[in-house]
């Protein structure tokens, strides 16, 4: 094994540092970012929460510090797309490579199995991947404890995708999808592009699918803080009449119809809004859910990957 | 000539392909966007002069349906931008990186450049059919991101001023051609593909917010006092405002003059004897900085392409 993780240092050396480096930045950056929120709580719990930033921590859970708001609305978004990524960028060259250069030709014969030398080329950098993403996620889980101090990061949809389970497992599907395109195309920067192309619709996927995951819920009507819904996730809203569902479009011709200032003020034909949440304690069932699908993909693909590399000419 | 672009074409086919539909389709969007948004403006118009007077305290749009259409065409037409400015940086890092580079790393160059007359001929022959496309790719985006930002109902016929910059004009086609040039270089620099290109992606965004950081402290510094009126429209990037008082000509900030006159000052208007200003730089020098910043870009890809070519002509193959 010793030998594959050389083996795989040696071939995608400048891949493992560039996508290394981008784990550390991100890392030490949100890490910097959460010592610096905690600081802040700190210091405003001392306060008594009555001024600037503890205004916005009493009202709505988390902290207005402008100075740190550009930054963290960045690292927020790179620790969101640095699984994908990494994915690609890892996930590309493995066979792409291989046959683009022709050594496809003569390592695959010297194996004892190709699926062998697939595991052994595979397992490396996935792992070494695995590891690296796994130390942003955890800084990630980190800042969004801080960003969130008054509620568990378990119980938060707030960062959903950029900390602990869900970009390890995002990045393992794109890592095996990325390979597969690698193998398929057979070229390394067309499969970049491709496999880019195809991340970014796995991303846009699993946003959309975000809140179908589980049955969402009806949200507090009394809510009066943010802070009341703190850590739920917005799924949508439906309209209800003397308590049946109708359309949005018939619910909007009634809102628009509504003339409070005419001489026969309709309010009882107005429809009820009802916002629908993710109550923030599913956030631990929504997270099994997706990654036992992501991983089931992941699977899928890896059997793919397997039979391509089985069957495919090696140059 | 003819022979260059087919060997361009033959050795990055699966990148045009893509790139060149890629491209095609963002200016197709930016002018079907475009014309669907003027129609929907001049329909919009026709049913607001159409309606009747609005309810005082009434949220209800008379107009609701057309409202909404220009809500999200106005969205598209942001990704539509953002599609601009990526198409143009992925033109330059997908066609620049694998010129000198796939050839190393394919181990062909040998061939290649003892087959020409010199490296630097090989280097024109298979680089200026690339950078000819690039170039065309980026002007007809930047051409059709220049007709949508001029659609936004917003401008009606008037001037855009700065709005969008990185999207629209001929500027999109220079900065495509210098980050292909940076592609260029680091793809001769390391020889390998991938490598070459996540090192062209970071120095590209260096470059973008170097250039960025430049131009905006020209524009900052080259911003003037502008008289404004209170119900005149102006058009132009805006650092700052103050107060003129009439009589002296003396230049006094919100604070002060809140200090003076209390409530009678708002941020919308002074007090009598007082005009407002702005510090800004105005549309009509819009050229100018496009001028300056396409000069950056252009000294970028000048000094990355000679030093692609110097270290072509010194490389090992």
């Amino acid at each position: 094994m010793r030998r594959a993780f050389l083996l795989a240092w040696r071939l995608q050396r400048w891949e493992i540092v560039a996508v290394a480096i981008a784990a550390g930045a991100l890392s030490l950056l949100a890490l910097q970012l959460a010592f610096r929120f905690d600081e802040l709580v700190a210091g405003c719990r001392a306060a008594a929460e009555v001024v600037a930033p503890c205004g916005g921590l009493r009202e709505s859970g988390t902290i207005y510090d402008t100075g740190n708001q550009g930054k963290l609305a960045l690292v927020r978004q790179g620790l969101a797309v640095f699984p994908f990524a990494a994915g690609v960028i890892l996930g590309v060259p493995l066979l792409a490579r291989e046959i683009e250069h022709g050594t496809a030709r003569l390592a695959w014969p010297l194996a004892r199995s190709r699926a062998r030398w697939l595991a052994l080329r595979l397992l490396p950098v996935a792992l070494i991947g695995v590891v690296l993403v796994t130390a942003a996620a955890i800084a990630g889980q980190v800042l969004a404890r801080s960003e969130w101090p008054v509620i568990s990061p378990d119980a938060n949809f707030e960062g959903y995708g950029e900390r602990g389970i869900p970009p390890v497992v995002r990045f393992g599907l794109v890592f095996v999808a990325s390979a597969l395109i690698g193998g398929w195309i057979g070229r390394q920067l067309p499969a970049l592009l491709v496999a880019g192309i195809l991340a970014g619709g796995i991303g846009t996927g699993l946003s959309i699918a975000h809140g179908s995951w589980v049955e969402p819920g009806e949200g507090n009507p009394e809510v009066l803080q943010p802070i009341d819904s703190l850590g739920d996730m917005y799924v949508g809203v439906r309209y209800r009449l003397h308590g049946n569902w109708i359309g949005e479009e018939e619910a909007w011709e009634r809102l628009n119809a509504y003339d409070p200032e005419g001489d026969n003020p309709n309010a009882a034909e107005l429809p009820e809004e009802v916002v629908y949440v993710l109550h923030g304690e599913r956030y631990p069932e929504v997270v099994a859910r997706e990654s036992a699908a992501v991983a089931a993909g992941g699977l899928g693909l890896s059997i793919l990957l397997l039979l391509m590399v089985h069957r495919r000419r090696p140059g | 000539m003819l022979r260059a672009i087919r060997l361009a074409f033959a050795m990055q086919r699966f990148e045009l392909r893509l790139l060149l539909g890629a491209a095609l389709l963002v200016a197709v969007a930016a002018l079907a966007i475009a014309w669907q948004i003027r129609l929907l403006r001049e329909e919009q118009l026709a049913c607001y002069r159409a309606a009747p007077a609005a309810i005082e305290g009434s949220f209800d749009s008379p107009c609701s349906a057309q409202d909404s259409s220009l809500n999200t065409l106005d969205q598209a037409a942001g990704f539509t931008k953002a599609g601009v400015i990526g198409t143009s940086i992925l033109l330059g890092l997908f066609l620049g990186v694998p010129l000198v580079a796939r050839e190393v790393e394919s181990r062909t160059s040998p061939l290649a450049w003892s087959l020409s007359r010199s490296r630097r001929q090989w280097l024109v022959r298979r680089a200026s059919p690339v950078f000819g496309v690039v170039v065309l790719a980026c002007l007809a985006c930047g051409a059709a991101g220049d007709l949508l930002v001029h659609a936004a109902p917003w401008v009606e016929g008037t001037d855009p001023g700065f709005s969008d910059w990185w999207a629209r004009g001929p500027q999109v086609a220079v900065r495509g051609v210098a980050v292909g040039a940076i592609a260029l270089l680091m793809g001769a620099l390391i020889g390998r593909q991938l490598p070459a290109l996540l090192l062209a992606g970071l120095a590209t965004l260096a470059l973008f917010v170097a250039a960025t950081l430049i131009v905006e402290g020209w524009m900052e510094a080259a911003a003037e006092p502008v008289v404004v009126g209170p119900d005149q429209v102006v058009s132009g990037k805006i650092y700052g405002s103050a107060f003129r008082d009439d009589a002296t000509g003396e230049l006094v900030d919100y604070e002060q003059l809140y200090q003076e006159f209390g409530d009678e000052v708002d941020m919308y208007g002074g007090p009598p004897g007082f005009s407002q200003v702005y510090f800004m730089v105005p549309s009509s020098r819009y050229g100018e900085f496009v001028l300056y910043e396409s000069a950056i870009f252009g000294l970028v890809a000048i000094v990355a392409i000679g030093a692609s070519s110097r270290i072509i002509a010194n490389r090992r193959p």
